[in-house]
């Protein structure tokens, strides 16, 4: 296990007159070169942790080592941590070259390093034939790449974001995203961004936080955090599911079985205490669906009561017993599925997310 | 961190010593008006309302309260139907010579008023209407216009223009479009410009003094004359009561429409 | 100034254009403008240009005479300057003493802060005799400063605070700072405290982040201000007469004994329209000045 690079312990912020924490007692580490995702609904204390790193907000208690060395006592222009902000917050009576070259300028590096170097800042997010413009004039893309060169021309131990896809229209978000994550794996730069948006997280990061009201629900990598979500917050927070309750009747080793009213049983792929009550997950895509039985080992006949078609996929809801089931199936060469036809599902143990309890307590297995 | 609070500190107090300096003149006069003596001084030497007393007392002052108060109302009643109409026409109609329009209606704000009221002077002694009540309500009604605009116009571009093509759809006229739908949502400009019409025409100094003075006189101008002689804490009494009446309609304006935006 | 920019507007405020009724809406405004503005300044250039007799406007010829008379007099060079260095002097004080009100108001979270705002500005809408008088009664010989002082035994004799120029200027600078605020808040809009955030973030420390990207943000409010309040002085009369004691002249004090004083009116119309001249030469400077800042 290679040395965290950033080391959060028992962060907490309280605010004046409060009651609840904003942020309560969040730890977690990032490795060096790594990109972290905090994710979460807005309000859960995801911007809040950002700025305590960045150093304009201060902690009320709890520690932030980076590189080895504490940070929380040291003042924000001496952190020499980069910052991309929301809105950007470009100096606009500087031009291009000018706002790039601020930092470099407060590090009294001299002249003909610093236009180098911001030469080759602006090379790296393709904007170097802008360097003599007003930043008023740029369009959003624009304004948040020279935003992202300011930040990064001065070499920073870490790289913040706060939602730096959330102001652009959905063609710029494509390919920022994958500018971001390009220019952030060329330079090696540790990289925490801040985001609520689901897909954002999983597409970029290396790793995803996804806190909730000040904690943090689960941290893992995207798969993780997509396949064997911890909890329910995070289950229903993170792409769709259906979420099924029921009693575990029978129990081996490496597989049970659940009992569910209205349905019938499911397997699943883990062993639980016989008699416990469990709240299973399928992601609708994970189920097979077709007009004729298909063979698995959990197969369930039902009617079909809606159908959206997406282009590619067609999200059908389906009655099977007294529940309502999401299955997303791909429209390739399957046949058409239409309003009240009687389809069989089908789905394998491993397919089924076992969340033993509510959001905040025990890791799912 | 200790040093931090301490410029943070300093810097507060040095806010508050420049609060005390715009402040001053106004906090002084109110405490001056609880004072006795026939002279300036300070400080006061016993606390009692003799000096509001008297100023209720003094005829010309009272007279002139009147005056004030009706040339204020006429003026914004007049400033008000003109300033609404041209703000509809502005804002609601589209038209080749409206940036012109718009510009005539700023122009008075661009002139000094001792300018203007030399000017105003001269123009009412050709019509023979210095000292007489038409003069000083026609001089008062073209400078308080362009604020009555300024505060209509702004309600009457928060209106959506939908919501009164939406009234017509369902049979009203214009003029009850304007009667039942817009003018009810412009209230909170109509009332600041009222208001403000009323406090600027109430509180003018300079174009009144060179217009009005034996048979017409405003308060403003019945107070200009006083200092020019004497002074005593009547005129305080007197001024703190003109602070409270602007102090309330300054209220009524910054809940209708908000202050600083009429302002500037 | 937002009635400027009621004429940038477009749809969806436009309906349909309507010619004859446009034309009915305008005329009482239009009609107030023209008789309560643009005729007295007709009058008042005609007026400057005729030899007409003392309180009359009428029987006078075209003539230079009036300028002839005010340009070929020193009495009112000396006049033009006082008028100036009062204003020059206003100027530079109200705008540093304004500007770091504009800047606390601009920038705190306080709950306070729109009564703040409010009580900064909102003595603009008290008459300027009013606040004169209390002014006179701070600087008077048994006013408030001399006074306090007396009592506190620290002079024995009062301070000439009252009746000349200081005591204009003093007034004068406390009566248009509310115009300079407001000048410097409207410029003061584009300061956000995110641009504050990412200065610091960047390695620069407070001083740094006033002098580089607060302080040149400011400008144009400051110009702004610095310019209002100027003009503003340039033509006051209430202030300087009532403070002067006698012994300030400016050009609003000449105008206004012209003009009802000594009935002297073709020489206070040329004054007026001199003092027109100054306020546009003034104002083309600020245009120039502002051009080049350019942002």
């Amino acid at each position: 296990m290679s040395q965290a690079f950033v080391d959060v312990r028992d962060l907490t912020k309280i605010y004046l007159g409060q009651k609840v924490a904003s942020v309560d007692d969040v730890s977690f580490t990032l490795e060096k070169g790594k990109m972290l995702a905090l994710l979460g609904p807005s309000g859960c204390g995801k911007t809040t942790i950002l700025r305590m790193i960045a150093g304009l907000i201060e902690p009320s208690s709890g520690s932030i080592i980076v590189d080895g060395r504490e940070i929380a006592n040291v003042p924000v222009h001496r952190r020499g941590i980069g910052m991309v902000f929301q809105a950007y917050a470009l100096f606009p009576h500087l031009s291009v070259e000018q706002n790039v070259s601020f930092g470099l300028e407060m590090r009294n590096v001299p002249r003909a390093e610093r236009e180098q170097r911001v030469r080759q800042a602006l090379e790296l997010v393709k904007l170097a034939h802008l360097a003599g413009r007003r930043v008023t004039q740029l369009s959003g893309g624009q304004q948040q790449r020279i935003a992202i060169a300011r930040s990064l021309v001065i070499e920073p131990s870490i790289l913040l974001l706060d939602e730096p896809l959330s102001n652009l229209d959905a063609k710029l978000r494509d390919e920022m995203r994958s500018e971001i994550r390009e220019i952030q794996s060329r330079t090696g730069t540790t990289t925490i961004f801040v985001t609520h948006d689901q897909e954002e997280a999983l597409s970029m990061a290396d790793c995803i936080a996804v806190m909730s009201a000040g904690r943090i629900e689960q941290i893992g990598t995207p798969q993780e955090i997509y396949d064997r979500p911890a909890t329910r917050f995070v289950a229903d927070f993170i792409g769709r599911g259906n979420f099924i309750d029921g009693t575990v009747v029978r129990a081996e080793s490496g597989t049970a079985m659940v009992e569910v009213p209205g349905l019938g049983a499911i397997q699943v792929a883990h062993s639980e205490p016989v008699g416990g009550k469990v709240e299973l997950l399928i992601r609708p895509h994970r189920i097979e669906v077709g007009l004729n039985l298909p063979t698995a080992t959990n197969h369930f006949r039902g009617t079909v009561r809606e159908v959206v078609y997406t282009g590619e996929m067609r999200s059908l809801t389906v009655a099977v017993g007294n529940l309502s089931m999401m299955v997303d199936s791909p429209t390739r060469g399957a046949g058409e599925i239409r309003r009240g036809d009687s389809v069989g599902l089908a789905f394998a143990a491993d397919d089924v997310t076992v969340i033993v309890a509510k959001s905040g307590e025990e890791v799912a297995r | 961190m200790h040093s931090h609070f301490l410029t943070r500190a300093s810097w507060g107090f040095l806010i508050f010593l420049i609060y005390l300096f715009l402040l001053a003149p106004i906090i002084v006069v109110v405490i001056i008006s609880f004072d006795t003596r026939p002279y300036l001084a300070f400080p006061p030497e016993h606390l009692s309302l003799r000096s509001y007393a008297l100023v209720l007392q003094n005829a010309t002052f009272v007279h002139s309260f009147g005056v004030s108060l009706a040339v204020g109302m006429v003026v914004a009643a007049l400033a008000l139907i003109a300033g609404t109409l041209a703000s509809l026409a502005l804002v609601r109609h589209q038209f080749r010579l409206r940036n012109a329009a718009a510009f005539t209606f700023i122009t008075p704000l661009l002139v000094p008023h001792i300018v203007l009221a030399v000017g105003v002077l001269l123009a009412l002694a050709t019509l023979d209407l210095i000292d007489t009540y038409t003069g000083i309500i026609v001089a008062h009604v073209g400078i308080t216009i362009p604020y009555v605009i300024r505060t209509v116009s702004m309600s009457l571009e928060a209106v959506d223009i939908r919501v009164e093509e939406a009234a017509r759809v369902h049979g009203a006229t214009s003029l009850t479009t304007f009667r039942r739908i817009t003018l009810p949502l412009i209230l909170p400009g109509v009332i600041s410009g009222a208001v403000v019409a009323f406090l600027i025409s109430f509180d003018e100094a300079v174009i009144s003094l060179f217009i009005v003075n034996t048979h017409v006189r405003t308060l403003p101008v019945a107070i200009f004359n006083y200092l020019e002689f004497k002074t005593d804490p009547q005129v305080a009494a007197l001024s703190v009561i003109l602070i409270l009446i602007s102090l309330i309609l300054v209220v009524v304006i910054e809940r209708a429409i908000g202050l600083r935006r009429v302002l500037r | 100034m937002s009635v400027a920019a009621i004429a940038d507007q477009a749809p969806p405020h436009i309906s349909r254009s309507d010619r004859p009724l446009v034309a009915l809406l305008l005329l009482p405004g239009l009609a107030a403008i023209a008789v309560t503005f643009l005729l007295p300044l007709l009058w008042l250039v005609r007026i400057s240009f005729s030899d007409a007799a003392p309180g009359i406007v009428t029987g006078g010829s075209g003539t230079l005479v009036n300028y002839v008379k005010i340009v070929t007099d020193p009495f009112y060079w000396r006049i033009a300057w006082n008028t100036i260095l009062l204003a020059a002097v206003v100027c530079v004080l109200a705008t540093t003493i304004s500007y770091p009100v504009a800047l606390f108001l601009a920038r705190t979270n306080s709950r306070w802060r729109g009564v703040l705002a409010a009580l900064a500005i909102a003595p603009l809408l008290t008459s300027t005799v009013v606040r004169t008088y209390g002014w006179m009664v701070i600087l008077s010989d048994q006013g408030v400063i001399n006074g306090s002082l007396l009592w506190l035994g620290i002079i024995d004799a009062p301070f000439r605070l009252a009746n000349n120029f200081t005591a204009a200027v003093i007034a004068l600078t406390e009566i248009l700072m509310p115009y300079a605020i407001l000048a410097m808040l409207s410029g003061l809009g584009r300061l956000n405290s995110e641009l504050e955030g990412a200065a610091a973030l960047l390695g620069a420390n407070r001083w740094k982040i006033f002098s580089r990207i607060i302080l040149p943000l400011s400008l144009p409010g400051i110009a702004t201000g610095a310019l209002l309040v100027f003009v503003l002085c340039i033509s006051s009369f209430v202030t300087p007469r009532l403070m002067g004691g006698g012994r300030v002249f400016v050009f609003g004090t000449e105008i206004y004994s012209d003009a009802t004083a000594t009935l002297d009116w073709t020489r206070a119309a040329a004054l007026s329209i001199l003092l027109l001249v100054l306020f546009s030469c003034v104002i083309f400077i600020y245009q120039r000045i502002m051009k080049s800042i350019e942002l």
